[in-house]
């Protein structure tokens, strides 16, 4: 199974970046495009809450900063359509970043549980700035972002699907580096044992903040990638509050922690969600069964695919053989070396 | 001056309402450690309830509670053993993800049924007003407070003498504790549960009463709602009561003094203030060191 | 003054007065047990002696310096380790990286790799094989059976290399051989210079081990000296079996 996995990495690879050569309808390229934003995001929501087990709910406030960054420097300084806003998305993920910091501090300095509330609140004091702050972000009216009038209907789509695979990319990357750092055990141990963890020397404060400004920042590149996708903003629509608990069902449903676990939940839930949206556009039925997909994948895979697979995967490999630690304390422990001195001062 | 004054009073008759709705969701938190973020949807399904009787039945709307609040309660119940009670581990997490999911079902059932255009709901005491000096206050208002007064009222009583209150209290203070000297903790989450419900019922009734609503609206609320249990402190209905006055009095006032515009905001600036001083809320419990 | 002395420590939670002018000492290089009846406050002295807990008056002194009212990682990096009655390790991490976050690397050399010098993985994997669990490294902590999380809590606790360990309860839930096993790789750090407080309620396991014992009852001390002095002293006995 080891060997598999750099050929299996490359070959997936290979396959994300041949696909839309392979599909290149534009209906296609378009979910495959939103499919990458989501699992990009919730990457980044996974860097954050699967690896500190703060669940934040309020992320969906950086995807809007971000996505009004990019309006705004497209608008201030004349951008035309065309290749040159995309330089522009890591500079309105930086601006998302930033704000993220002071609201990072506030929130982490309440209990897990307020934690989670306090996330949300937050969300809802953006997107209020975002209707009443009428000179920056035109309000209710919303916002335009440049058109790149000179793509053609067809090939549209390939500039933005590639530039969110490179998102995602390195999204993912962060997301590995950091699970095989000092900096990710830390994290993993807060999310085990926070207070012990702090006794045993971890910074948690600067640890968990540094996670939630990293995961801050690529949300707010997806939200500015999406805007300039979509070409308009208005808040309700850049302050979405569905999207947190899209990502966070997605991450769960995947397996919260695990690399791979936010990818293959957005794979499996955004395909799903076009879909719905595309038959049940009236919105009584969409938020139905939205709503009744939501409980059944909570109360039935409660600790989301990935794990559930792994483990279902190491019993059978070790059926037949006493687990250990199973038993009493029988001592399962080998004899002392005898020499350890080496063992302390 | 009097536009103050008038804005003071306004808020505390709104706020009254908002302890109302608020109420359920600290209660729920208090004893079962759970959000329910579906408060606001379950709110404006009160509300709705509460104007369907009476578009169809010519049933007055406060009679109607008679009607809708025992309903919710059973709905809370039923909740609360369908979907709730099975999650055994990352209740917290799972909880706010639940209640959502049926926040959004509830959401999508109401626009179907009642479509999304606004609704407003009529009785004399909605349309007439009482006239206080220059300052006109519609009827409605007094008597929601009244409601508030004596439901809240009612809850106190519950929770202070009552058997089952004090079971209640003593499953809020220390779950564990309260299981082993007998108390059915199961039961009393499912029947808080309830009440919270309930309560959002009455809520729902008095909201609507006094403004003009749609499915949608339950953004707002919940919004609203999770701040003032926040700044109150988490689990504490005396915080989640003065959070809501204060809050009301607060954003009347500001929309008054500053603009409209600016006085929904200030209510989530407060809280982020509050936050940054005091990160338990006013009433809420600092987390310890503790082993 | 000794090594770890607290004094007149006074520690009340609401209504309860757990500590009550608690003062003991610890000499350095030394084993000490700390005996008493449930509720005598051993725990709370446990807290605020490696600042999980703050006093309300009093002070604990390391070394002559004082060290009430700080917080647990302070103390820990000073050189006081302690152990919790309900053991607690990081359960979704493997064992060998429960050893590792003990350890912790400022700055940028935290971003890269997790064992940033192959001297701390090969000092993670000498411990390991000091209290006996090295064959269980790449497992989940929380896989490991209650005995075996004593002894990884033991061995990230030596990773650190503290002067002072704290010891609650080691022996509680313990069957008899690993007891003995406990009590032996205890002796061994011991002989090396570290000095060990433990509180247990084991009687033979603290007699056999301490050189000295101490006893508390109602948040203050009653008892000390050697084991045979606390075995016969008529308070103690009192302690336990009175009212």
């Amino acid at each position: 199974m080891r060997k598999f996995k750099p050929y299996g990495l490359i070959a997936l690879l290979l396959a994300s970046i041949a696909f839309p050569i392979a599909f290149p309808s534009p209906a296609i390229t378009t979910i495959a495009f939103f499919t990458l934003l989501y699992a990009a995001a919730a990457t980044a929501w996974n860097i954050f809450a699967g690896y500190t087990g703060y669940i934040a709910l309020g992320h969906a406030a950086y995807v809007g900063i971000g996505s009004y960054a990019m309006a705004i420097f497209c608008k201030d300084w004349n951008l035309q359509g065309g290749y040159l806003p995309f330089v522009l998305i890591p500079l309105a993920g930086i601006v998302a970043a930033l704000v993220s910091i002071p609201m990072g501090w506030i929130a982490l300095r309440t209990r897990k549980h307020t934690f989670v509330v306090v996330t949300i609140a937050m969300f809802f004091v953006f997107q209020l700035m975002a209707f009443n702050l009428r000179g920056l972000t035109n309000g209710s009216v919303g916002m335009t972002l440049p058109i790149p009038t000179d793509w053609s209907g067809a090939f549209f789509n390939f500039p933005f699907y590639y530039v969110a695979l490179a998102i995602l990319l390195v999204a993912l990357g962060h997301s590995w580096w950091i699970r095989h750092s000092k900096y990710g055990l830390g994290l993993l141990a807060i999310r085990d044992d926070e207070e012990r963890a702090r006794g045993l020397g971890v910074k948690t404060g600067q640890f968990k903040l540094t996670a939630f400004v990293i995961s801050a920042f690529y949300v707010g590149m997806v939200g500015a990638l999406h805007a300039y996708f979509i070409e308009s903003l208005y808040p309700a629509f850049a302050f979405d509050p569905l999207f947190d608990l899209v990502i966070a069902l997605m991450c769960f449903l995947g397996g919260l922690g695990t690399l791979s676990g936010p990818i293959l939940g957005a794979i499996i839930l955004e395909p799903t969600q076009q879909y719905f949206t595309m038959r049940f556009s009236q919105n009584g039925y969409y938020l139905i069964i939205y709503g009744a997909m939501f409980l059944a994948i909570i109360l039935f895979l409660p600790d989301g695919i990935l794990p559930t697979l792994s483990r279902w995967l190491a019993k059978r490999q070790s059926s037949g053989t006493v687990r250990d630690g199973e038993d009493s304390d029988s001592v399962q422990v080998q004899a002392p070396s005898p020499n350890a001195e080496g063992v302390t001062r | 001056m009097t536009l103050i004054l008038d804005a003071f009073i306004t808020g505390l008759l709104s706020g009254a309402i908002y302890a109302l709705m608020a109420s359920g969701l600290t209660l729920i938190f208090g004893v079962m450690d759970i959000i329910n973020v579906g408060q606001g949807a379950l709110v404006i399904l009160g509300a709705y309830l509460s104007f369907f009787l009476q578009q169809h039945f010519h049933i007055d709307l406060f009679v109607g509670l008679l009607i809708t609040m025992p309903t919710m309660f059973l709905l809370g119940v039923g909740l609360e053993l369908a979907f709730i009670r099975p999650i055994k581990r990352n209740r917290t997490t799972l909880s706010i993800l639940i209640t959502f999911a049926i926040s959004l079902i509830i959401e999508g059932l109401l626009s179907l049924v009642f479509t999304t255009n606004l609704v407003q709901m009529h009785a004399w005491y909605v349309d007439t007003s009482l006239r206080i000096g220059n300052f006109y206050l519609a009827w409605v208002y007094i008597f929601d407070f009244a409601l508030s007064a004596v439901l809240l009222g009612a809850l106190y009583i519950v929770l202070y003498r009552t058997k089952f209150g004090y079971a209640l209290r003593a499953s809020m203070q220390n779950r564990t504790a309260a299981e082993l000297v007998g108390i059915n903790v199961e039961r009393i989450s499912a029947i808080t549960f309830g009440i919270g419900v309930a309560l959002a019922a009455a809520g729902g009734m008095a909201y609507g009463a006094t403004t003009t609503f749609n499915p949608n609206s339950l953004y707002d609320l919940i919004s609203r709602l999770l701040v003032i249990i926040i700044l109150g402190g988490m689990g504490s209905l005396r915080g989640a009561l003065i959070a809501a006055l204060g809050m009301l009095v607060i954003e009347d006032i500001t929309s008054v003094v500053w603009s409209p515009i600016w006085a929904n905001t200030v209510f989530f600036m407060l809280l982020v203030v509050v936050l940054v001083l005091r990160p338990q809320g006013l009433f809420g419990q600092l987390e310890g060191r503790k082993q | 003054m000794s090594y770890l002395e607290a004094n007149g420590v006074r520690k009340a939670f609401g209504g309860v007065q757990a500590l009550d002018g608690c003062s003991i000492s610890v000499e350095k290089g030394s084993m000490t047990g700390l005996i008493g009846p449930n509720g005598s406050g051993k725990t709370t002295l446990f807290n605020v002696m490696t600042g999980y807990e703050t006093v309300d008056d009093g002070d604990v002194r390391f070394d002559g310096t004082p060290i009430q009212n700080m917080s647990p990682d302070q103390v820990f990096a000073l050189g006081i380790g302690r152990t919790f009655q309900l053991t607690r390790v990081f359960s979704r991490l493997t064992v060998l990286e429960n050893m590792h976050v003990a350890v912790q690397r400022t700055g940028i050399r935290a971003l890269f790799g997790r064992w940033s010098s192959s001297r701390e993985q090969e000092r993670a994997l000498e411990l390991l094989e000091f209290v006996g669990i090295i064959g269980l490294k790449d497992l989940p902590a929380g896989n490991l059976s209650y005995g075996q999380k004593k002894l990884l809590e033991f061995a990230y606790i030596l990773i650190a290399e503290p002067k002072v360990i704290l010891l609650d309860e080691p022996a509680g839930g313990v069957n008899p051989t690993m007891i003995s096993y406990l009590s032996d790789r205890i002796r061994e750090l011991n002989k090396m210079g570290v000095t060990f407080l433990i509180v247990e309620h084991n009687m033979e396991f603290v007699m056999s081990l301490c050189d000295r014992v101490m006893v508390m009852d109602h948040g203050t001390r009653i008892g000390d000296g050697s084991p045979d002095e606390v075995r016969n002293n008529p308070a103690v006995l009192d302690a336990y079996l009175g009212a």
